[in-house]
């Protein structure tokens, strides 16, 4: 760390990985802007939605990726705020990861509005009551705690590269010091305060306003038994940490072996990987007892929703996707020590839990509204439309990009723990990693 | 928020006037009472007069019995008939600041304020502190769905959007089955899920009790959908029937007394959610929702619930009556009698 | 925008004086509400949460309108006709239009479409009912009911899509290729007139000019006898009338102006009475009877000797009723005015039960609902008949009166044929007349006898105070026996339990029924109409209905069976417009022979007596429209050379039990060389014809419909034109009006109508003979109050605002009398003319307003009763023996057919049995289709309507659960329906509402017309219109059709292509030919559940 001249790169470590992947992304934007395209020309009517069941993908989208973003945080928090050893490696990441995940939560929120042009609407007028437009404002300043977090646990890399680096990416991590160059001991105590202050924020943010307030969003919905239970804001919270977690573990091994090269904490994957497991028990029980209560109920819609989503034309998502991704395989893969301490059962574990939730997310907004409020009303379907598909595609590719540019720009990775793993680089391969030698071509 | 005020704490008692709060409402509602009057052919200077001691009668200085009291005979003198006709402003509502001897006692009438104002507005609408109700009688109820159909053809609203429809509900067993129509228009809920969770308040009650999509700020969000129990709320996906019938989308309603001509692609009511209005452009003009004008069964009746004479307030009262979903507390305007 | 709010034209605002006013109350206000508002602000309630504060989005554009934005006229959706009020939209010239309309509602001046309510006096001022204005009319927040519209069914507010549906015909058009092929080119209205008059060898058609001739009846016939006599050569008379007559062989069958065939079901007056008899002289003018109510009409035409066509019940009044195969909340005659009446009745008290074997929307509200076996009916009566005489629950004082003298005295309006001898051995048992039993009193010899209840003797009905009821004795030796004692032994061939047994319907019920309707004196009635009707034995179970009523003795009574026909004048008085100076006399064989007795004709012995090649009606007019394509192929009695198709009530490819076989025909250019229909779209009929013409709706034609057949009071109802959609289009009358021009026929041109006077006046178009029938109407009784100046001024302004170029206030002027004018206007102002409820209606409805009781019960004061009887009656005899029936005969058997009610099983032509009732023969296919009037539909106008197919998206086969779980059919699954010729597909119903058995849908559906089928014009091809909404979803589960999306066109499934075709014929559906009806509720069919779900 000591080390005047820094050789900072935090780029891909595979050129051809890289191509592959930006050209992946591009794919995905293209399509993704056509179909928004679509959905600008020809309205909501590009939707699979009806007036029967009004909120499709883009909304599962948007809380799920609210929950990944407010899950990621709650991560970071472990590590800057109760400062869990070891995790401060993924602090940044993590929170890169949950200001990602917002934005692309707000551009499906965006998208998703009637009235694309009115976005600006909430911010000029309010209902007290509306925990809509509570969320919206807590968002935005859900986001501003977060990037001040980032700020503050990353100025002192970002002053060391503007100090030490050259060309563009110096001076771009120097603007994005704000001016604060100062690298001194007592500066980064400063940040740190600071930090540690703006997590102690953030979290009852994160939590009440952010996510709870998403699952609120759902809960007050009186009209609709299946969501309206006191239980459902935490098991929003609940799933958000599995999700979160589940991203931060993930992105630990990949950005480890395609960014970084550095050796694997061990200790750090076991650890993360008896979080993700104990969250993911933890939302199994929560769900079901929620279900439980829900059938015990015998209030028909509930009851009805339940057997909805147990056995109607969607139960595929949420045994295979819900239960099967999101519950069983990532805890059998974790039950076991070893696995949960290497690089492919652990990132299998992590991202089937980042897909798994997706379908809890459908199946929290899709199946409420297959039951119709009143009998005598239809029934409602819904399954997305290309359009909701491909601009959701398209959206998440943004996110992609945005994380990846980041990635590969930003000192997410903390610089002093980068020094030892240089050590190790070689070894990346052995673990399965994508070897240093060739294609690199930066 | 009406009438939450920011500066308003909580521990104040009613009654005891906020100066600050008056003095702005003076500034906001009577804009500048002096141009006002001098519009008319009355004396300004009693008008201004007036409103000065209607000030001081806000800051507790001066009651109302005595402000009242003091410009009854000039108030008189000076618009006469005008007057005489006109209810006294300040027995108005719950912020009565005259005793109603007073009231009883002065030149001028006794009544509602807004009355009077709403129907030198339109001659022969309603007065103005209306609460719009309906009741539905399903004795009486046809099940025939004439009231969908006519209100599709007051208010041209597009494919998938139904303002009202007829739910048909079959119980028994052969021969001894009966069948249920009800009907369900938006209730105008007392206290309205829509309104509560809509996030720019672009769905509002109205003074009237209708409750009120404003088309320019609703953003699409949808979530008053979601928080609708009875289904009454529709997305407007932009479809036509231009297909089929020529010039359909030339004829639009003037919803909430807003005529936005011809539907166009993309313009609002498309992208909003939409939902009954009671027809209030018709009840405006003196004339009953559509559904109930042409009601077959004579089962729908529309009328005034603040008023307890009214027809809708009596059947309302009726034992036989009854509301949708009583228990999510939403409390309906439309009532049903079973 | 309307006068109301415009000073320049509304002389009695007074801007300054309101101006003030306002404003010194908008001061006011402000002020109060500073004084006001201290203490509201803090007063913190709940509901501010959500009471914003400033009220956005709230304008003051409430669309208000004046007179001059109102047209009065009447709709057409289904043959209710009701009056209506169309809203013209306010300036709109985007298309070829001349007005879109804005809105359609009932017409506040009738009584038809203001129930229960009073409608507004006849005088007041069409401004002021326009505005709301009118003293009387309700305030919208006080009273339940304003007045402000009339009411009017969901088909009736889809008027406006019918009238501008994009698929309407809109230039006259000529089949390209063979007929029925989908393709047309337009042509000049002037090429189609040409073309049809001198025929076209494009298509190869021969034309009117050709194939016309008449000749007049007596001098044929006096020929005719001279070669009988042999005073004449048949050879001179063959070659005399070839030319004239359709067949020498056979001179009864008419000219050959025969051949030219009319079927249409409306403008009767117009296009029947006048161009066709009169002017063409051709005695074939078809309506849609045969497919309607036909044999119910019959089977009361029968059971009375005064003008009764149907049953219908006193509503305000009564305190039992029993609805009988019919369902007035949705159908009938109509819903708007029947619906209101009912539920107001039944929460007042009166006890409705209803008889159908489904539960219909009326049978919901029934305090008991009968699920009688379709089509027997016959039995139920009966049955109800054999305890009523058990019980000895018949009125017998008004049984016992024989003539109109003695049921006077009784205060009897109505009287029985009860005491009254029929001769029984004679052939066609006769009843007989004085002199037939020689009693030779000359007045009296005409007179039917019966045995005076004092003296014991036989004595001509006006003789006696009372007669004896069962007689059954000999005269002069001829064995003669009352109608009573024929009736009673037709009664008693069955028990109530057999009956019961027939009927499906368990005997206590029958008893119950029974008892009820003969516990309310004469305050019990029943309605009844096509249920029991159109089966092949549909004219015996009404009349088993229909004098049921007689052992009652209910008619005319408070409360009581009502046959009010009352009306004004539409073709006499100032005008004689029935009248055709120099006209033709139509005669011959009607082509589709009713009213003709097979054995009188040249034919029966061609053709060797019984049985005859096809049926004959002898006992019903010739209206059985069901057997004009299969007379047509088979040319019996003779071909037909021109058929012109008005499809009012007459798209018979849909409508006829057995449709499906009629294309063949059509398409057969040898069968029918030259096809002509009118219509406003291509229908399922018109698009076999070679020319179709572009006709105007409803909403753009004149019309005269008939007054509804079950009102108290007396209208006329007037239809006139309020917009102009298709600039090219043009009434048929007009369009035959060049025809008959152009081939010199009568009664049009110059010189065609007398007036009252004896003056000629021309006749070019419509609106010369109807602004004639408005002007006959404003004068009837006495004449209505001349329009004002500001009302003249309110009719042009909202005539030009409808009709724009197309309304020519000169040319109407001047088809009436200069003095007549106003009259008109006032007329036409009202869309009509409608019976005030009592006298000096305009201060009693400025008093007691819109008020029910006040209006529809005023004691003695209402206009609708004279004392305890109604004001308007039937005031004749009621029959329980027929003495026309037995004058016919089965055209197959030669049987007679029977005088009095009987019970019977549903036959074909041949005897076959097609549905036990007496017999139980089963039937192959286990499932009996009954099938009704569309809740969402009138016939098949409408099927346009996206607003109303959104309502009900296709027609869903009901069945009972326990037939469904016998088939693992569930609701909403798509099943196949087999109905042996033929199978369709449709969605399943499973409801409780029908009888376990029988099976039933919506008819009108399954279409290919319309715009539910690709047409080509001019090479352009058009599709048919999709779904609509872009959802790809389907939400329409039978009894959840809430999701406002409808379904194309053509959904559902045809119910007239299952009826069985008759045995013998094989081309067309059953007929009942005593009553003349198609058989459309006989249908058997299995039913099974398609794979894949639904
Ligand atoms: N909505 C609507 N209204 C209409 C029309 C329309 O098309 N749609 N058409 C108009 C016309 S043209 C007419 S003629 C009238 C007809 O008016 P209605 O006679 O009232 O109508 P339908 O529906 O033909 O038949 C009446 C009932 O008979 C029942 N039924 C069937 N078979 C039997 C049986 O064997 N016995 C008994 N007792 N009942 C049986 C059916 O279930 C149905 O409920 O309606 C007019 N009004
Ligand atoms: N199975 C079964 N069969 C039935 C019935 C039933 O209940 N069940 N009902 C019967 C009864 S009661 C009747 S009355 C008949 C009805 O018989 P339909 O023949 O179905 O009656 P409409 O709908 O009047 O006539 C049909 C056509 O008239 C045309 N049309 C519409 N408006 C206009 C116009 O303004 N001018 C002109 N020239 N044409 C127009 C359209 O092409 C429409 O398709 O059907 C009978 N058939
Ligand atoms: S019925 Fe629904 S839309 Fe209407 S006020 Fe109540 S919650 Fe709102
Ligand atoms: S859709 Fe419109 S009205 Fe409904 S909650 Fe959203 S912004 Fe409010
Ligand atoms: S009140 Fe008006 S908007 Fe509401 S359902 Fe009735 S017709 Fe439709
Ligand atoms: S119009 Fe009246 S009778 Fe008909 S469904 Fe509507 S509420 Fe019921
Ligand atoms: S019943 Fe309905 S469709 Fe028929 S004429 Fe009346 S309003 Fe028109
Ligand atoms: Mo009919």
């Amino acid at each position: 760390m000591a080390t005047t001249e820094l050789d900072y790169d935090s780029g891909f470590r595979n050129g051809r990985f890289r191509v592959a992947w930006y050209a992946l992304l591009a794919v995905l934007l293209a399509v993704g802007g056509w179909a928004t395209w679509r959905r600008i020309s020809l309205g909501m009517a590009s939707t699979n939605l009806t007036s029967v069941a009004p909120w499709g993908a883009w909304v599962a989208f948007y809380i799920y990726f609210v929950g990944l973003s407010a899950g990621a945080f709650l991560v970071s928090t472990l590590a800057n705020v109760f400062e869990v050893e070891g995790l401060e490696k993924i602090d940044r990441d993590a929170l890169f990861a949950a200001i990602v995940s917002m934005v692309v939560a707000l551009l499906f929120v965006w998208t998703d509005l009637g009235r694309m042009d009115r976005m600006y609407h909430p911010f000029i007028w309010r209902q007290l009551t509306s925990a809509l437009s509570w969320e919206v404002h807590a968002y935005v300043a859900y986001i501003g705690v977060l990037v001040t977090e980032l700020y503050f646990s990353m100025r002192v890399d970002l002053a060391r590269v503007a100090a030490h680096a050259e060309g563009w990416r110096a001076r771009l991590c120097g603007l994005l010091t704000l001016g604060r160059r100062d690298t001194s001991a007592a500066s980064a105590e400063t940040d740190e305060r600071w930090l540690k202050r703006a997590g102690l924020v953030g979290i009852p943010l994160a939590i009440f306003m952010v996510h709870g307030g998403t699952g609120v969003l759902f809960a007050v919905a009186k009209a609709r038994p299946y969501w309206n239970s006191g239980l459902f804001p935490v098991i929003f919270v609940v799933s958000a940490v599995v999700s979160g977690t589940a991203l931060v573990a993930a992105l630990y091994v990949l950005r480890s072996k395609l960014l970084t090269g550095e050796t694997l904490d061990r200790d750090l994957m076991d650890r993360l990987g008896q979080l993700l497991a104990a969250f993911v028990l933890a939302d199994a029980a929560f769900t079901t007892i929620d279900a439980l209560i829900a059938l015990n109920s015998l209030h028909p819609h509930e009851v009805e929703t339940w057997l909805v989503v147990l056995f109607g034309e969607m139960s595929w998502s949420f045994w295979v996707f819900m239960v099967g991704l999101g519950w069983v395989l990532p805890l059998v893969v974790l039950s076991n020590r070893s696995w949960r301490r290497s690089a492919v059962p652990l990132t299998l574990a992590g991202l089937s839990v980042v897909v798994g939730i997706v379908a809890v997310r459908f199946n929290i907004v899709v199946p409420p509204q297959i039951l119709p409020v009143m009998e005598g009303l239809p029934h409602g379907e819904y399954f997305p439309s290309a359009v909701e598909w491909l601009t959701s595609a398209g959206m998440i590719a943004v996110g992609l990009l945005l994380y990846s540019l980041g990635a590969e720009v930003l000192p997410l990775r903390p610089l002093d723990a980068r020094d030892e793993s240089h050590a190790d680089r070689p070894s990346a391969a052995t673990d399965g990693g994508v070897s240093d030698h060739g294609g690199d071509d930066r | 928020m009406s009438g939450v005020d920011e500066s308003a704490e909580p521990t104040r008692t009613p009654s005891v006037p906020d100066t600050a709060t008056l003095d702005r409402m003076v500034d906001a509602e009577a804009a500048d009472p002096e141009a006002e009057l001098a519009k008319t052919e009355y004396s300004t200077d009693l008008g201004v007069a007036m409103a000065e001691d209607a000030k001081r009668v806000a800051r507790g200085e001066l009651s109302g019995d005595d402000y009242w009291e003091k410009y009854d005979r000039a108030a008189e003198a000076e618009f006469g008939d005008d007057y005489r006709e006109t209810p006294n402003p300040a027995i108005d509502g719950d912020g009565q600041t005259v005793s109603r001897e007073t009231a009883e006692g002065l030149g001028c009438a006794v009544g509602s304020m807004d009355s009077v104002a709403a129907s030198v507005e339109s001659e022969d609408g309603p007065d103005g502190d209306e609460k719009w109700g309906m009741v539905i009688d399903l004795q009486k109820c046809v099940g025939c769905d004439s009231c969908t159909v006519a209100c599709k053809a007051e208010n041209r609203t597009p494919p998938g959007v139904s303002y009202n429809v007829v739910m048909e509900e079959e119980h028994g067993e052969f021969p001894n089955v009966t069948r249920t129509n009800v009907p369900r228009p938006c209730m105008q809920c007392e206290n309205p899920p829509c309104v509560q969770v809509c996030p720019v308040s672009a769905t509002y009650k109205m003074d009237n009790g209708v409750v009120n999509v404003d088309y320019d700020r609703c953003i699409g969000c949808r979530y008053c959908m979601i928080a609708c129990p009875y289904g009454a709320r529709y997305f407007d996906f932009g479809e036509n029937y231009d297909d089929e019938v020529t010039g359909s989308g030339e004829v639009t309603s003037p919803e909430y007394g807003v005529d936005r001509g011809p539907r166009e692609g993309g313009e609002s009511p498309v992208g909003n959610v939409r939902k009954c209005s009671m027809c209030m452009h018709r009840l405006n003009r003196g004339e009953e929702p559509a559904c109930v004008e042409t009601c077959v069964g004579d089962a729908r009746n529309a009328g005034d619930l603040n008023d307890p004479d009214s027809d809708v307030s009596e059947m309302a009262d009726s034992t036989r009556s009854f509301q949708l979903k009583e228990s999510e507390g939403t409390d309906p305007n439309v009532y049903y009698l079973k | 925008m309307s006068s109301t709010d415009d000073p320049d034209t509304d002389p009695n605002s007074d801007p300054d004086a309101s101006l003030s006013r306002r404003d010194f109350v908008k001061v006011a206000a402000g002020i109060g509400a500073v004084a006001a508002g201290s203490t509201a602000s803090v007063n913190l309630d709940t509901t501010d949460l959500w009471t914003d504060d400033e009220a956005h989005y709230v304008g003051d554009d409430d669309g208000d309108y004046g007179a001059e934005d109102v047209l009065y006229t009447t709709c057409g959706q289904c043959n209710t006709f009701c009056p209506i009020k169309v809203r013209l939209a306010d300036g709109s010239d985007a298309g070829e239009y001349s007005s879109l309309v804005r809105k359609l509602a009932g017409n506040p001046y009738s009584f038809l479409n203001t129930q229960p309510f009073a409608q507004v006096p006849y005088d007041s001022d069409p401004e002021s009912v326009a505005t709301g204005d009118l003293a009387g009319t309700g305030d919208v927040d006080t009273d339940r009911w304003s007045v402000s519209g009339g009411r009017m069914c969901l088909k009736g507010q889809a008027g406006i899509q019918t009238a501008f549906d994009a698929y309407r015909v809109r230039k006259p058009m000529k089949r390209v290729g063979p007929r029925g092929s989908g393709e047309w080119k337009t042509v000049s209205w002037e090429q189609a007139i040409t073309e049809i008059v001198e025929g076209d060898d494009e298509l190869g058609h021969p034309g009117l000019r050709e194939m016309w001739a008449h000749a007049p009846k007596d001098e044929v016939m006096a020929d005719w006898e001279a070669v009988q006599d042999g005073e004449m050569a048949k050879a001179d008379f063959d070659e005399k009338w070839d030319d004239a007559l359709i067949d020498t062989d056979h001179p009864d069958l008419g000219p050959k102006a025969n051949q030219i065939v009319d079927v249409g079901g409306f403008r009767r007056n117009f296009v029947r009475a006048r161009l066709w008899k009169q002017g063409l002289g051709s005695i074939n003018s078809v309506h849609h009877a045969g497919t309607c109510g036909f044999s119910s009409v019959m089977g009361n035409v029968r059971s009375f000797a005064g003008k009764k066509k149907r049953q219908y019940a006193d509503v305000e009044n009564c305190e039992y009723l029993l609805v009988w195969g019919t369902n007035p909340m949705v159908a009938n005659k109509g819903p708007t005015w029947l619906a209101p009446k009912l539920t107001n009745a039944i929460q007042d008290g009166m006890r409705m039960d209803v008889v159908d074997p489904r539960l219909s929307k009326t049978a919901e509200k029934a305090d008991t609902w009968i699920p009688v076996e379709p089509g027997a009916d016959g039995a139920l009566a009966m049955g109800m008949a054999r305890w009523i005489l058990e019980h000895d629950r018949h009125d017998v004082d008004y049984l016992r009166n024989p003539s109109k003298a003695a049921a006077a005295g009784d205060d009897e309006p109505t009287w029985s044929d009860a005491t009254h001898l029929v001769r029984v051995d004679a052939d066609a048992g006769p009843k007989a007349r004085a002199a037939d039993l020689g009693l030779v009193d000359a007045d009296a010899a005409d007179e039917f006898v019966v045995v005076d209840a004092e003296t014991g003797e036989p004595v001509p009905a006006s003789e006696a105070e009372a007669a004896v009821l069962d007689v059954d004795l000999t005269v002069d030796g001829e064995r003669v026996r009352s109608a009573w004692s024929l009736y009673r032994e037709r009664v008693f061939e069955h028990t109530v339990e057999e009956y019961a047994e027939m009927a499906s319907v368990d005997p206590d019920t029958v008893a119950e029924v029974a008892d009820e309707f003969t516990s309310h004196g004469k305050r019990a009635a029943i309605m009844a109409y096509r249920g029991p009707a159109k089966h092949s034995n549909g004219f015996h179970n009404q009349r088993a209905i229909a004098t049921l009523q007689h052992l009652v003795g209910n008619y005319d009574w408070k409360g009581g069976q009502m046959t009010p026909y009352a009306g004004y004048s539409t073709m006499s008085g100032r005008y004689q417009l029935g009248n055709v100076p120099d006209g033709h006399s139509p005669w011959g064989i009607p082509l589709l022979r009713g009213g003709v007795n097979y054995e009188d004709t040249s034919l029966f012995e061609r053709d060797d007596g019984y049985p005859a090649k096809r049926p004959w009606f002898p006992v019903a007019p010739p209206y059985a429209a069901q057997e004009l394509y299969g007379s047509a192929k088979d040319e019996y009695p003779y071909g037909v050379e021109a058929l012109f198709i008005r499809p009012y009530s007459n798209n018979h490819v849909m409508s006829v039990a057995g449709g499906d076989e009629i294309p063949p025909v059509l398409k057969d250019t040898d069968a029918i060389p030259l096809v002509v229909a009118s219509d406003t779209v291509v229908g399922e009929t018109s698009k076999y014809a070679d020319y179709v013409l572009p006709e105007p709706t409803y909403l753009e034609r004149w019309e005269n419909f008939g007054t509804y057949p079950n009102k108290r009071l007396a209208d006329e109802k007037v239809s006139q034109p309020t917009v102009k959609v298709v600039p090219d289009a043009r009434p048929f009358e007009d369009v035959l009006v060049d025809l008959w021009k152009e081939m010199d026929l009568p009664g049009v041109g110059e010189d065609a109508i007398p007036d009252a006077d004896g003056n000629l006046w021309p006749l070019h178009q419509a609106e010369d003979f109807y602004l004639k029938l408005v002007a006959n109407i404003a004068y009837d009784r006495d004449p209505v109050a001349d329009a004002t100046d500001d009302e003249l001024e309110t009719f042009r302004r909202a005539h030009e605002k409808g009709l724009g170029e197309h309304f020519d206030l000169d040319r109407w002027k001047a088809a009436v009398g200069d003095e007549e004018w106003r009259k008109v206007v006032t007329v036409l102002n009202r869309g009509g003319r409608f019976e005030e409820p009592v006298e000096d209606y305009a201060e009693a409805f400025a008093e007691h307003g819109v008020d029910y009781d006040y209006a529809g019960r005023y004691g003695d004061r209402s206009n609708a009763y004279d004392g305890d009887h109604m004001r308007y009656k039937l005031g004749a005899r009621a029959n329980f023996y027929s003495e026309v029936v037995p004058k016919g005969k089965h055209a197959y058997t030669g049987e007679r057919f029977d005088p009095l009610p009987r019970v019977e099983d549903v036959r074909h032509y041949d005897g076959t049995v097609q549905a036990g009732v007496v017999s139980d023969d089963d039937p192959e296919r286990p499932l009996r289709l009954i099938n009704w009037k569309p809740r969402t539909q009138g016939m098949h106008r409408t099927q346009n309507s996206p607003w109303l197919r959104e309502t009900r998206p296709e027609n869903p086969l009901w069945l009972n659960p326990a037939d469904a779980e016998e088939r693992g059919i569930e609701n909403g699954d798509r099943v196949e329906i087999d109905a042996g010729r033929r199978t369709v597909e449709g969605v399943a119903m499973v409801t409780g509402g029908i009888r376990p058995g029988v099976v039933g849908a919506m008819w009108g559906w399954g279409r290919d017309g319309d715009g539910a089928s690709e047409e080509t014009v001019d090479g352009e091809t058009r599709t048919p219109p999709g779904r609509d909404g872009t959802t790809p979803y389907r939400f329409d589960e039978p009894m959840r059709e809430e999701a406002g999306y409808a379904k194309g066109r053509d959904a559902g499934f045809a119910i007239n292509h299952l009826q069985p075709l008759d045995a013998e014929l094989g081309d067309t559906g059953l007929s009942d030919l005593v009553g003349g009806s198609n058989a459309q509720y006989d249908a058997f069919v299995e039913v099974t559940k398609r794979g894949g779900g639904r």
